[in-house]
């Protein structure tokens, strides 16, 4: 059986020789076409995309797209932080070669996706997520922090591969979902190993309490996760109004409800599978 | 626009929704919402989304002293208060 350290050991190899292709960057990008799939909008089951004019929907395309990659550029910005802080600290250093491949690896990413946002949006959508310090019996902050990486990047990886090979979209946006797909399959090995193993170790010394908080975390930022793609930023851009009402309706509709489960169930099944998460606790969180 | 007692009721009632066991008689304007864990940070993303929406203009998170979302009482000093008794257009 491989162990932990065998994958570290090969993921550290193969991030070594393979560089990140460059992007040819148009000058502008035409709006009137696809630059999200249309069956993964946000406002997919909303009366207010069945009234759109493909033009409409094509706009709202590109901002649910800009809002994609504004999510990645700060969700690998909370990566690249957390992942520089453990790095350095001593009870890291067997992993620490492969963190500081799994760093730059990410810096460059966030290159791709901030690029993109900044040539043909102006900027990324604002961050608001905060972080409130707090205290953590032992592990736990690591749990969370490679728990909510895996969340983050399954999601976000099924959502790269889905667009990466879908035609109807712009070459550009094509292109960037299919190389982070690619690039994120080694990172993905490693949170899908790692995470299992910090719960093998920490797990066992948490009260039942503990356990159930921790648990109840990762819900919540599968629910948080969800929450983000409804982008009330995107929805003004694209013309739409109200558009806190019209997120918080987006969000609660059954069919998205629905959807959501499907997807998370599907892209997190080895957080299930094991007990990392569990149905009950993403309903409690209305994800 | 929102008169005062409307707009701490409004904060009231999204806090009481979000944690989902805290009873009414437990949150008082001046109770902290954040360090005492009856929020949490991913919470608070939503919190400022409803403060915007409230305010009718942008929250910046990265100039955002967090004392602001202490409690109702800091947050409508921090958002409302300055709109001039209360009211936000």
């Amino acid at each position: 059986m491989r162990t932990l350290a065998d994958l570290v050991e090969r993921l550290c190899r193969v991030s070594a020789t393979r560089p990140l292709p460059p992007i040819d960057w148009p000058a502008r990008v035409a709006l009137d076409q696809w630059f999200f799939s249309p069956e993964l909008l946000s406002l997919a089951a909303t009366p207010e995309l069945a009234a759109m004019s493909q033009a409409e929907r094509q706009r709202l395309s590109f901002c649910e797209a800009v809002n994609f990659f504004s999510l990645n550029l700060h969700g690998e910005r909370f990566l690249v932080r957390g992942l520089a802080r453990r790095a350095a600290q001593p009870g890291w250093s067997a992993l620490a070669p492969y963190l500081q491949h799994f760093r730059a690896e990410e810096e460059r990413h966030m290159a791709y996706f901030g690029e993109f946002c900044r040539r043909y949006a102006g900027a990324p959508y604002r961050d608001r997520t905060l972080i409130v310090p707090r205290q953590y019996v032992a592990g736990e902050e690591d749990v969370l922090f490679f728990g909510r990486v895996v969340i983050f990047e399954e999601i976000a990886d099924a959502y790269n591969r889905y667009m990466g090979a879908d035609e109807r979209l712009a070459a550009l946006v094509r292109q960037i979902n299919r190389l982070h797909h690619v690039e994120e399959t080694r990172h993905l090995a490693f949170g899908r190993a790692l995470l299992p193993a910090l719960l093998a170790r920490y797990a066992p010394t948490w009260d039942a309490g503990v356990l159930a908080r921790v648990r109840a975390a990762l819900a919540a930022y599968v629910a948080a996760t969800w929450r983000a793609h409804y982008n009330a930023d995107a929805y003004r851009d694209a013309g739409l109004g109200d558009v806190y009402r019209l997120r918080e309706r987006a969000f609660a509709d059954v069919r998205a409800r629905a959807y959501r489960r499907v997807f998370t169930r599907g892209c997190l099944r080895r957080l299930f599978d094991h007990c990392i998460l569990t149905e009950e606790d993403i309903d409690a969180c209305g994800a | 626009m929102h008169a005062e007692h409307e707009l701490r009721a409004i904060l009231r009632a999204w806090i009481l929704r979000t944690n989902g066991e805290l009873g009414a008689s437990e949150l008082r304007d001046d109770t902290p919402i954040l360090e005492t864990g009856i929020i949490t940070s991913l919470d608070a993303m939503e919190l400022i989304l409803l403060l915007e929406d409230l305010r009718g203009a942008p929250i910046d998170v990265q100039q955002l002293d967090p004392a602001a979302l202490r409690t109702i009482d800091s947050m409508y000093r921090a958002f409302f208060a300055h709109s001039g008794g209360g009211h936000v257009a």
